[in-house]
C-alpha cells in the first residue's frame, strides 16, 4: 500500500492472541477505514513463539507488516511505530485493545479536518463493564509505581460531545500526526514510565493532549497466564528518572513515592540499583 | 465433617446460577484459553449490541484448576447475563453438551472461544430462529479466512488428516444475501440449534475430535437439515504459538470414531483404513484394540 492516511500500529512481546483479535477486530468491524490504513507490528521478542504466526498473516491481510526488533525491550519501543509508519497520523495501540463501530472512522474524519495538528489524541478508556475513565490524573497511584490515577471528566460520557483537554491518559491507544511525535527517550526500557511524559512533551511543542469522547477503547486487562516479560520498578523508576531528567523536572516526587511503597530503606537499595546501572 | 471445613472447599470458581429464560444462550467450552474468551465476548457486547437483550453468555470451563478460571468468573462482574461453569470430571470437544444442558435459551448458538462473527450476523440467526420456532435443524454459516472471505460453507464428509471432513466451499455461500441451503457437515468452530431439539454428544466422548459427521447424521436421522445460513460468517483463531495445556491425541480421536460409529450402527472399517493409511497398520491396531478394551471406569 502506498501513503496510508493511518498507521495503526502495536508492539507485541509473545501476545499472538491479543494481536490476532485485535488487528482482526479493526479489519471486521471497521470497514469503512480499511482503504486508509496500514497495520504496523513490532514484533519484541524475536524468536519467541508468537513471530512466525505474526508474520503470517502478511500473506493474509495486504496491508499489513510485521518487523522484528529485539535490540531493547519495553513499551518504549512504540517509538518504532513513528519511525517506520508510513501513515500521515499514527495510531498506537496496545495489541490487546477493540474500538467500538464508528470509532476509527471518526478518527480518520478528525484528523483530516486538523490536518496540522500538534496535539496527542486519546479516548475514554471503556472499561469491561461499559464504565468510562477519559483520562488519568497526574497523581502518584498509591501503593504503586505509577503516575497516573485512572478518572473520568464528564464531558467524556457522551460519544458526540466536542473534544477536551485532558491532563494524561493512559498509553493503550493514542494518535499523533506522525510529524509532530516528539518521540519517547531512547533510554528508555522495559516496561512503563512514559505516561505524564509524552503528555508534557506534547504540551511543550504546544500541542494539546485531547480525549476525543468517540474514541473510545476496550483494553484486555487481565493476564492469568501470566505475562512473559518482567516488569520490574527497577526499571520503571529508571524511567521516571531519565523522563525527569529530560524535562527537568525535580525527582524528588518520584522517589518520595517510591519510598512511600516500599520504604525508606528498600527505596535506597532500589535508587542505588538503578543509578549504578545495575 | 462440617460444612465451614476449607480443606473440603472446591479450589476452583463456583458455577453461576442459572439465568433467567431467554432466547438466546450463546455458549462456549473453554480450555485454559482466557484471551479467546475475552475478545470472543466482548466483540460479542461490542459490536452486536442489538442482541445484548436476547441473550445470556456462558461458559463451560473445562480446565477450572487453572489460573485462567478465577479470570473467567471474574467476569461476572463486568459483563451483565454472563454465566460461569466450571467442568472438571471429563475434558474434551464434547463437552459442548453442558452448554446445551446449562443454557436458559430457547436456542443455543455453542461457539468456540476464540470466534469473531461478522457485524449483523447474529441479529440475522435471531430473527431467523423467531421465524422457525420448532426448527429442528442443526444452523451453521461460513467460516471466513484470516482474509476475511469466505474459507468454507461445509465439510465435505471424506478423510483427511485423521479427520473425518474437509473444508470446501459452496458458490452459493459466498454472497451473505443469499438463501440458506442444506450442507452435509461443517466444523464446529460455530453452531446453533433449538435446545428441544438438541440431540446431543455420546456422554463416553472424551478428549478432542471426532464430532464433526455425527453431530450431522444425528441431526438428519431425527427429521433435521444441516444448514448453511450464509450470513452467519465467523472468524476462527486457529493459530496457537505457544501451544496448548490439553492433550489432542490420536487415542482418544480413534476411540471417539469407534464411538460414534457404534452408536450410529455404522461399520467402522472406513475409520480403520483412513487411520492406517495415515499412523500405520500397527499403531492403527494398538489404538483400535486399546479403545474396544473393556473400561473400568
Amino acid at each position: 500500500m502506498s501513503n496510508p492516511f493511518l498507521t495503526i500500529g502495536m508492539s507485541v512481546y509473545d501476545d499472538y492472541d491479543g494481536f490476532y483479535f485485535t488487528v482482526q477486530a479493526i479489519r471486521l468491524y471497521h470497514p469503512e477505514i480499511a482503504d486508509e490504513v496500514e497495520f504496523l507490528a513490532i514484533d519484541n521478542n524475536p524468536g519467541g513463539p508468537c513471530g512466525r504466526a505474526m508474520k503470517n498473516l502478511e500473506h493474509w491481510a495486504p496491508n499489513f507488516r510485521c518487523i522484528e526488533y529485539g535490540e531493547r525491550r519495553g513499551t518504549a519501543v512504540r517509538d518504532i511505530l513513528f519511525r517506520e509508519g508510513s501513515g500521515e497520523f499514527v495510531l498506537c495501540v496496545d495489541c490487546h485493545v477493540l474500538f467500538p463501530p464508528g470509532a476509527l472512522g471518526r478518527l480518520i474524519a478528525w484528523c483530516r479536518a486538523n490536518p496540522q495538528t500538534r496535539d496527542l489524541l486519546q479516548g475514554p478508556l471503556l472499561h469491561d463493564d461499559l464504565n468510562l475513565s477519559t483520562h488519568l490524573e497526574p497523581r502518584w497511584w498509591p501503593g504503586h509505581l505509577f503516575f497516573g490515577e485512572w478518572a473520568t471528566d464528564n464531558r467524556g460520557l457522551d460519544l458526540d460531545a466536542p473534544p477536551f483537554e485532558v491532563p494524561m491518559q493512559g498509553l493503550g491507544a493514542f494518535a499523533c500526526r506522525r510529524a509532530a511525535w516528539p518521540g519517547f527517550n531512547p533510554g528508555f526500557s522495559g516496561f512503563g514510565g512514559e505516561e505524564g511524559y509524552i503528555h508534557e512533551k506534547i504540551r511543550r511543542a504546544g500541542g494539546r493532549v485531547l480525549c476525543l469522547p468517540f474514541l473510545r477503547w476496550m483494553h484486555r486487562f487481565a493476564r492469568p497466564d501470566g505475562i512473559p516479560f518482567a516488569p520490574t520498578w527497577q526499571d520503571r523508576l529508571r524511567n521516571y528518572l531519565i523522563g525527569h531528567h529530560e524535562l527537568g523536572l525535580d525527582p524528588a516526587p518520584v522517589i518520595a513515592h517510591l519510598e512511600e511503597c516500599i520504604g525508606k530503606e528498600q527505596a535506597r537499595i532500589l535508587l542505588n540499583a538503578v543509578r549504578s546501572g545495575a | 465433617m462440617h460444612s465451614s471445613d476449607k480443606s473440603i472447599e472446591p479450589a476452583w470458581p463456583e458455577a453461576s446460577p442459572r439465568n433467567a429464560p431467554c432466547f438466546l444462550t450463546i455458549g462456549m467450552a473453554t480450555c485454559d484459553d482466557y484471551d479467546g474468551c475475552y475478545f470472543t465476548i466482548q466483540a460479542i457486547r461490542l459490536y452486536h449490541p442489538e442482541i445484548l437483550d436476547d441473550v445470556e453468555l456462558l461458559i463451560v470451563d473445562n480446565n477450572s484448576s487453572l489460573p485462567c478460571a478465577e479470570a473467567l468468573k471474574d467476569l461476572e462482574n463486568s459483563v451483565p447475563n454472563f454465566r460461569y461453569i466450571p467442568h472438571r470430571s471429563r475434558q474434551g470437544t464434547a463437552v459442548r453438551d453442558l452448554v446445551f444442558r446449562h443454557a436458559a435459551g430457547e436456542w443455543v448458538l455453542c461457539v468456540d472461544s476464540h470466534v469473531y462473527f461478522a457485524s449483523g450476523a447474529l441479529a440475522r440467526l435471531v430473527d431467523y430462529c423467531r421465524g422457525r420456532p420448532d426448527s429442528i435443524d442443526l444452523l451453521q454459516g461460513p467460516l471466513l479466512g484470516d482474509d476475511l472471505r469466505p474459507m468454507a460453507t461445509h465439510f465435505e464428509p471424506l478423510w483427511s488428516h485423521a479427520m473425518y471432513g474437509i473444508w470446501a466451499l459452496d458458490d452459493r455461500g459466498e454472497d451473505a444475501a443469499s438463501a440458506p441451503f442444506e450442507i452435509p457437515m461443517q466444523g464446529l468452530g460455530a453452531f446453533a440449534c433449538r435446545r428441544a431439539a438438541w440431540p446431543g454428544f455420546n456422554p463416553r466422548l472424551a478428549g478432542f475430535g471426532g464430532e464433526e459427521g455425527y453431530i450431522h447424521e444425528k441431526i438428519r436421522r431425527a427429521g433435521g437439515r444441516n444448514m448453511c445460513l450464509p450470513f452467519l460468517r465467523w472468524m476462527h483463531r486457529f493459530e496457537r504459538p505457544r501451544g496448548v495445556s490439553y492433550p489432542a491425541t490420536y487415542d482418544d480421536r480413534i476411540r471417539n470414531y469407534l464411538l460414534i460409529y457404534d452408536e450410529l450402527g455404522l461399520d467402522p472399517q472406513p475409520v480403520i483404513d483412513h487411520f492406517t493409511e495415515f499412523i500405520g497398520e500397527a499403531e492403527t491396531q494398538r489404538l483400535v484394540a486399546a479403545a474396544r478394551r473393556p473400561s473400568v471406569t
